[in-house]
């Protein structure tokens, strides 16, 4: 490009159109880079900052890893960490569980009214606030709510059971929640699997397990992991549902930050948040070499 | 029915009266047929005719309607296609995208528990007979059309299938290499003697592979016989204008000659050969090919010859088509080689005649 300038004109004028072209998409661009570094990046810094200048806002501001180390010595707090992570991890595969089906069902439904349907009936609660959606599931699960009841009623318990007010409770609310999230990706990938390959598989000799086990999860695993990591982030992340539905005897990470901050403790809150973050990112890392290495892994017993 | 005895070779696929419906579509109907065993079978007919339906009823991915399914003397209908010996090399040929070509291959193996080391050489050895040594390892999508159709035609052999169902398994490729894959099916089938049983909607594929066509329109089997069969004999219209080319005179039945029967076309009498099994006064139509079909000196000694006037010509590379207007206005075409062209016009008056044994009537 150092010589474009000794070009003739024509030939410069044709340069820039084409680079002209080949960047037109960029200003595209600029809304989300504007959000994602601006917001994103700068909170980032800010939590990074402030958890290590904890009277940054009461003026001299000093630097201390008091707030990391209170955190990482006491198993206190790895204790929180277990609960979120374990709240995570089950609601993530209850929601596969439940969503993979679902999605399945969904593909092959042919009429599009029943189809319409389908997605209204599992897309509309995202309309809804998610603290209303905790409340009824307050009201469902309580001691003399109608879980409970029809439980008793058909004697399957004598005693009501706790539902509410701690994990149990947290995941039941968590995974209807989130249900809609999981069902989504594992629909869009599962929607474009034609019966021509399941047909191969039928005709070399796989049976109706074999097939699924063989073509059909393979071929849709892109979209399973998809949910799993975005139900999973949802999870550890949230806070309303598990507050409400915990009622503050369920100690997760979402909650301690709210503690903190309401104790205007904001180094240990801004820790505490980049702590999660750190899992989060982690643990999306994890999934995704893990799904690169069992194709590769596949690949090397090809050989 | 099948018989098996020393004077007759077992069938290996035997459809008896098999029926499919899709709601108002009639796919299939009453299809009976028998395929021996070692044998090229074909199945050839214009599209929508059901050919596929009726490959896919035979390998099990499509439950008749009516009628019973035979593999090597045993009913099937009811067999799920996980457990008929069949193999299907598909239309689009679903390859497993996830998978390589030895995984593709294997497939079949791995699910009937081989060990290992027998999956790989026989993985190997099907590989060198479809001529792709040492492509184990590839990606599906790093293969030309051609390999893609091997390594499907691979992944079905490889389990020594009692048939290979192939649907049109040469449709998606260019001329030439569809010609030569022709002949490399028709050896590799050759080689490994198991029946093919071969869909087709291009009857000059089905006539240099087959060892038997059987002709499918509207979901029923028009006619079955060799190559040379149907396309000498055909028994329908249908037949005679789907293979090949053909003229068509439609007449009654005049009287018996010593040599076969003459038919009366438009005031003409064509001496056609025939077993004078038709009554005097049956309408026919009487097929006629056009390389049959002589002109000028040529037609000398023809039975049937009459004077004509060129209309049209076409050149064609090594032979030309003339479009010959007889006296009586019928217009018949002959097909000619170039050399006896010369000196031919459109306008020209000439002399078109054809031999009674190269007719064909048919009943209408
Ligand atoms: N699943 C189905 N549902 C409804 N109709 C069907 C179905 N499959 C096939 N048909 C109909 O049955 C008839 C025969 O179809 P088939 O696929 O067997 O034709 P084909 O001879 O293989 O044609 P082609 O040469 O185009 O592949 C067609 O009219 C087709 O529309
Ligand atoms: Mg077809």
């Amino acid at each position: 490009m150092a010589r474009a300038d000794v070009l003739p004109l024509p030939q410069r004028r044709a340069i820039w159109r084409v680079m002209a072209r080949r960047y037109a998409h960029l200003p595209l661009l600029a809304p989300a880079v504007a959000v994602s570094v601006a917001v994103f990046w700068a909170c980032m810094a800010v939590l990074v900052v402030m958890s290590v200048y904890p009277f940054l806002a009461a003026g001299t501001p000093r630097f201390t890893l008091d707030a990391w180390q209170r955190f990482l010595v006491d198993p206190f707090y790895w204790g929180v960490v277990g609960t979120t992570l374990r709240i995570g991890v089950v609601v993530t595969a209850l929601s596969l569980l439940i969503g993979y089906p679902t999605a399945y069902a969904m593909s092959k439904i042919r009429r599009p009214g029943w189809a319409l349907a389908c997605y209204v009936v599992l897309f509309a609660p995202i309309l809804v606030s998610v603290v209303v959606r905790t409340y009824g599931w307050l009201l469902l699960l309580s001691q003399t709510g109608a879980v409970n009841y029809v439980l008793r009623t058909l004697g399957l318990i004598g005693q009501p059971i706790p539902l509410i007010f701690n994990t149990t409770g947290i995941i039941i609310a968590m995974v209807h929640i989130l249900l809609p999230f999981a069902v989504f990706p594992i629909l869009s990938v599962v929607g474009q699997l034609t019966s021509d390959l399941k047909e191969a598989a039928m005709d070399l000799g796989a049976n109706r397990w074999q097939t699924f086990r063989r073509v059909t999860l393979p071929l849709t695993l892109p979209g399973v992991v998809a949910a799993a990591q975005i139900v999973f982030t949802l999870t550890i992340s949230a806070f309303v549902t598990p507050f409400l539905m915990g009622g503050g005897k369920v100690q997760i990470l979402s909650g301690l930050i709210y503690r903190d901050m309401e104790a205007v403790n904001l180094a240990f809150a801004s820790t505490v948040a980049l702590i999660l973050l750190a899992l989060a990112m982690a643990i999306l890392a994890a999934s995704n070499v893990l799904v690169r290495r069992s194709y590769s892994r596949a690949e090397v017993l090809r050989t | 029915m099948t018989l098996v005895g020393a004077d007759r070779v077992e069938d290996d696929v035997e459809l008896r009266e098999v029926s499919k419906r899709f709601g108002p579509v009639l796919a299939v109907d009453r299809v009976s047929l028998q395929v021996r065993r070692g044998e090229f079978f074909s199945l050839l007919g214009p599209s929508g005719c059901g050919k596929t339906t009726t490959l896919r009823i035979i390998g099990g991915l499509e439950y008749p309607t009516a009628g019973e399914v035979v593999l090597r003397g045993q009913v099937v209908t009811d067999v799920p296609p996980y457990r008929r010996a069949t193999n299907m090399v598909f239309q689009h040929l679903a390859l497993f995208p996830h998978l390589a070509v030895f995984e593709n291959i294997a497939f079949g193996l791995r699910l009937r528990g081989l060990p290992s080391d027998v999956i790989a050489r026989k993985v190997d050895d099907v590989l060198q007979l479809v001529d792709l040594p040492g492509f184990g390892t590839r990606e599906i999508h790093q293969l030309s059309g051609g390999q893609k159709q091997r390594v499907a035609i691979a992944r079905a052999l490889v389990n020594e299938p009692a048939v290979l169902l192939l649907d049109e398994p040469l449709g998606a490729l260019d001329l030439k290499l569809r010609l030569q894959m022709q002949a490399e099916l028709k050896a590799l089938q050759h080689r490994v003697g198991t029946t093919f049983l071969y869909v087709t909607h291009d009857q000059g594929e089905a006539l240099t592979m087959s060892d038997r066509i059987a002709v499918m329109n509207q979901g029923r089997i028009e006619q079955v016989g060799t190559s040379q069969e149907i396309y000498a004999r055909p028994q329908t219209r249908f037949v005679a204008a789907f293979i090949g080319e053909a003229n068509f005179l439609e007449g009654r039945i005049a009287a018996s000659a010593p040599d076969g029967v003459l038919v009366s076309v438009d005031g003409l009498q064509v001496r056609v050969a025939g077993d004078g099994s038709l009554p005097v006064g049956a309408p026919v139509t009487v097929s006629i090919r056009p390389e049959h079909v002589k002109l000028g000196a040529a037609a000398a000694g023809a039975a049937n010859r009459w004077d004509g006037r060129v209309q049209d010509m076409t050149f064609m590379g090594a032979v030309v088509r003339a479009t010959v207007a007889l006296a009586s206005g019928i217009a018949v075409v002959a097909e000619i080689q170039n050399d006896a062209a010369v000196g031919l016009a459109p306008g020209d008056a000439v002399v078109a005649g054809w031999a009674p044994q190269h007719t064909v009537v048919l009943a209408r």
